[in-house]
């Protein structure tokens, strides 16, 4: 078991190589002298030189690669060319907007999938089940972004309940916060719990019908205790896999969400930073989010054995 | 694998004649029920086709003529969709943006297809390092989300729609390389396959000619999926400005101008939302059904 932990903790590596090589290779391949675009095209020779040797910018590709990957091992993810912060500072800014998001998300899509993907299994071929399945259709084909323009329209424009845009941080009051919140956490989580729901709708529907249901049944434990004891703590095991995919992918989603909504997190940060020029900032982000996206993976994995018995006590081959 | 045709074998003979002709004759009936929405999918898709083919004919404006008299007006008898800030037609927009939306899609998706499942089919035959390194390369993308492979891209070749159909691309090529190995790995040691080598074919006739064909099934269902998340990003992208440039007519374009008019044309950010959201669902409803068409034991899970 030990040695699973210590396979998998391992292959990650060469995958977190691989990110930092296509990252680095982004902003290598990016074109124009990053030296002209903080200095201006009208410096002249010799400050543009100095800048060079500065950013290091005069040096071959690999050189220039163990530098940046050396800064990165630092924790140093460069700076922006403008405002002279580090991609550091500006990502601890952004970062708990979000991940609030990305974590209110994950709980609408779990609070709308669990029950309604149990009760379809429980029920299924029921009207229930139709018509769940229905919505689900319907809800991942929703772009997120239009879904969230709608609800800004229902409940910021025309009923004018809830604000049309804009983040209130949790120091101004909970609730303000969380009114802020809810309409972003609504347009990015549905389509997550689309696929929550399916999966776990699936799941339970093979647990039903295994060999243990059916002696549980047969020796008289109530139907209720069969679901809940029996059949949904087994069906959760696989569903937790899936929540972190899920959760990854949100990461992904909060870019286009932040920006519907004006919410200042990472994704307008780094969108900003692109459309403004400012790459180091830009090719941090990216590098921060498909990191984490691989980490997230990597520990839903590793709480595998800790969530199933089963898992831990056999023995893995290879 | 033997395992596999011994339960076959055995289980045979223990349903009796009768009941599987019952069986079958439900399994019809089921599956004449179970392809409506494959059909309703359909006729959305290529109603959507013709209708971007037939844009300049049956589109009742041009897509760029201003009427500065009328800005932002609701749905009438003479703008069904109404006007955008311009007193541009945005029935007429849309005709035209389907043209964009469907091209660019398809050009994303079919170069994801073929240089994806060109690697996962070489990776899954071959095996070995190669394998491994191809693999490898698939978890590296895999872990880049889509918008961000979109903004990466467009930081290198700017803004625009080839920028748009390259991030597309290979933000989905990991899918077709992982699906393809997967399913070419149990199918070459099939007899099949193992008498092909024996008759002396070579090893790309093999894989073109012989394996190609059998996994078609489990590609298309892929091909119309991936179809539907082309075209939700290729609108994302540009909505977030990365595709498309104004004064193009395109859906994303339009909702991210919208989104500043919500409360003098609500309509304006309604159409091309929908537009979006019923080509996707038909192409959803697409691959949903073709892959209860391939695979029959998924059907209504």
């Amino acid at each position: 078991m030990t040695r699973y932990l210590l396979l998998r903790v391992l292959g990650v590596i060469p995958t977190l190589l691989g990110i930092t090589i296509l990252v680095f290779g982004i902003t290598y391949l990016i074109p124009g002298d990053p030296a002209l675009i903080i200095a201006g095209t009208d410096a002249s020779p010799e400050v543009i030189d100095q800048l060079r040797r500065r950013w290091g910018l005069d040096q071959p590709v690999w050189v220039r690669y163990g530098i940046w990957f050396g800064n990165i091992l630092q924790g140093n993810l460069g700076e922006s060319y403008f405002s002279r912060q580090t991609v550091v500072q500006l990502v601890g800014n952004a970062l708990p907007v979000t991940l609030e998001l990305a974590i209110l998300s994950l709980l609408v899509a779990v609070v709308i999938a669990v029950p309604a993907g149990i009760l379809s299994a429980v029920k299924v071929g029921s009207w229930f089940d139709v018509a769940a399945a229905a919505v689900s259709f319907v809800g991942l084909s929703i772009p997120g972004f239009w879904l969230g323009i709608m609800l800004i329209y229902v409940f910021g424009v025309y009923f004018q309940i809830l604000p049309a845009g804009g983040f209130t941080p949790l120091e101004r009051g909970l609730v303000a916060n969380l009114q802020s919140m809810i309409l972003p956490a609504i347009a990015l989580g549905t389509f997550a719990s689309t696929q929550l729901m399916r999966y776990l709708r699936a799941s339970l529907l093979d647990v039903l019908n295994a060999d243990y249901i059916r002696t549980a049944r047969a020796k008289g434990v109530r139907e209720w205790a069969v679901l809940v004891r029996h059949a949904v703590r087994n069906a959760l095991i696989p569903f937790t896999t899936v929540l972190g995919v899920q959760m990854g992918y949100l990461l992904g989603g909060t870019v286009i969400i932040e920006s519907v909504f004006a919410l200042p997190g990472m994704g307008r940060l780094v969108l900003t930073a692109i459309l403004n020029r400012d790459y180091q900032v830009a090719t941090g982000i990216i590098l921060l989010i498909a990191a984490a996206f691989v980490l997230i993976n990597l520990v839903v994995d590793l709480l595998y054995p800790v969530l199933d018995p089963r898992v831990r006590l056999a023995r893995p081959e290879g | 694998m033997s395992s596999g045709t011994a339960a076959d074998l055995d289980r045979a003979p223990v349903v009796p004649a009768r009941r599987a002709a019952v069986g079958r004759g439900r399994q019809l009936l089921r599956s004449g029920a179970a392809r409506w929405p494959l059909t309703l999918g359909l006729v959305v898709l290529v109603g959507f086709c013709l209708l971007a083919l037939a844009a300049p004919l049956i589109a009742p404006y041009s897509p760029d003529a201003q009427n500065m008299v009328m800005p932002l007006r609701s749905p009438s008898a003479a703008h069904p969709f109404g006007t955008d800030e311009f007193g541009r037609d945005i029935l007429s927009r849309i005709l035209f943006g389907a043209r964009l939306t469907l091209l660019a899609s398809s050009a994303a998706v079919l170069l994801a297809a073929v240089v994806g499942s060109t690697f996962g089919l070489t990776a899954g035959y071959f095996g070995g390092s190669y394998d491994a390194i191809v693999s490898r390369v698939t978890d590296v993308l895999f872990a880049f989300p889509v918008i961000l492979l979109g903004i990466a891209i467009v930081a290198i070749l700017g803004p625009g729609v080839p920028s748009v159909i390259v991030a597309i691309a290979l933000a989905s090529l990991p899918n077709f390389a992982r699906v393809s190995r997967a399913a070419i790995i149990p199918e070459k040691e099939r007899e099949y396959v193992v008498a092909a080598h024996v008759i002396g074919a070579t090893t790309p006739y093999i894989i073109v000619r012989t394996l190609l064909p059998n996994l078609i099934g489990p590609l298309m269902v892929l091909v119309s999926l991936g179809f539907a998340y082309a075209i939700l990003y290729e609108a994302s992208l540009s909505f977030l400005g990365l595709g498309a440039q104004p004064p193009t007519p395109e859906w994303g374009v339009m909702l991210s101008t919208a989104r500043d008019f919500l409360f003098q044309a609500p309509s304006y950010a309604f159409f091309p939302g929908a537009s979006i959201f019923l080509l996707v669902f038909a192409l959803n409803l697409v691959g949903d059904g073709l892959r209860d068409v391939v695979d029959p034991h998924r059907r209504g899970r």
